[in-house]
């Protein structure tokens, strides 16, 4: 029984230690490189092509959603003209309640 | 190129300020239209806008620090000052919540049955999946400390190994606090004891979430070697986060689950 679980936990170890382990290289020295270059690229859209795209999708759609809420809350204030531009013309007055 | 004499980060222009503001107020009126109108549109635009914003500023953050080396002993204490200041801002929302259920429970009035818990609600056994949870969070503060060691005496792969146990244990607490909320015998909509548990423990799975994340993102920091054995504030920041989490947590269990039971 010790023997099968001592033969177990070298079969264990080699299987870790011995499997083809994924390598990540250290690419900060040339991300450090790309990102001092002197081009009067500002850091946002520094890091090449993908940088620029997604900032252009993010302006659009930051611009549009904040169009269309700020449309939504407009119409649910009072002062939406429906139909009629009077709320334009006609002083408005505080109403205090009289007890 | 022009070099400066002082230590400080004199930021460029920057667009992420006034459109993570433009998603951060459709997010807001989004959810507002939610409660009104049934309608998640414009919440669920936000929520990206917001979450790309986030991302691209803090990309920027990254580069600016790692990459062109700004992030000085100076501008280091300015972050750490921020970071404080943050989680005690964190503290003190915490802190009203706190105020709710200690005011309520203390002063039961009739229409719950002048006791605590109120009449007909059944609590949650505390020393069950609460208890256990306590012991995840504990048990993860341990971790993300242990990793902090491993970082600081430059054993990476014990770094990566604790980090991702800590990760892990967040994780399964959310899972299990999931599990708890299906379960539980009440909803948010039933009397004060509803309200003030599900919005007290809810704000508290949220932020167990963000600390979540932010340690997600420093263990792929971590394994692109951005973090040195005596430069890695993100670490620390996430660091202190997870154990402002854990504390307040601990607050919760004692009083909302333990002694509210």
């Amino acid at each position: 029984m010790l023997r099968n679980l001592l033969t177990l936990r070298q079969i264990s170890q080699k299987a870790i230690i011995g499997a083809p382990r994924r390598q990540i290289a250290n690419k900060v020295k040339e991300k450090q490189k790309l990102f001092q270059e002197d081009n009067d690229v500002p850091v946002y859209l520094k890091g090449g092509l993908w940088d620029v795209v997604l900032h252009r999708f993010t302006v659009f759609l930051c611009v549009f959603v904040f169009l269309s809420s700020s449309l939504n809350v407009f119409q649910k204030s009072d002062k939406f003209p429906s139909s009629n531009f009077i709320w334009l013309v006609k002083p408005r007055t505080n109403v205090i309640a009289v007890p | 190129m022009t070099h400066q004499m002082h230590p400080f980060h004199m930021v460029t222009p920057s667009p992420w300020p006034i459109l993570s503001a433009m998603s951060a107020f459709t997010l807001v009126s989004g959810l507002v239209a939610w409660m009104h109108s049934k309608t998640t549109t414009l919440m669920s635009l936000g929520l990206f806008t917001t979450l790309l914003t986030s991302y691209q500023w803090w990309r920027d953050i990254v580069r600016e620090g790692t990459f062109q080396g700004h992030h000085t002993k100076a501008v280091q204490k300015g972050l750490r000052y921020g970071m404080i200041l943050f989680i005690s801002s964190e503290l003190l929302f915490f802190f009203g919540f706190f105020w709710t259920f200690f005011f309520l429970s203390f002063n039961p009035t009739h229409n719950i049955g002048m006791q605590w818990p109120p009449k007909g609600i059944i609590p949650l056994n505390p020393f069950e999946v609460p208890l256990l949870n306590t012991m995840v969070l504990l048990a993860s503060g341990f971790t993300v400390t242990w990793a902090h060691h491993s970082l600081m005496e430059g054993k990476r792969k014990k770094t990566i190994i604790a980090l991702t146990m800590t990760i892990v244990l967040g994780a399964g607490f959310t899972s299990l606090q999931a599990m708890e909320y299906y379960e539980a015998s009440f909803t948010m909509s039933d009397g004060v004891y509803g309200s003030t548990f599900f919005l007290a423990t809810g704000f508290h799975g949220l932020h167990v979430m963000i600390g979540t994340t932010f340690l997600i993102v420093c263990l792929a920091r971590q394994n692109l070697f951005h973090f040195t054995t005596t430069h890695h504030f993100g670490f620390e920041a996430a660091a202190w986060y997870w154990h402002f989490v854990d504390m307040v947590w601990i607050f919760l269990f004692t009083s909302i689950y333990w002694w509210g039971s």
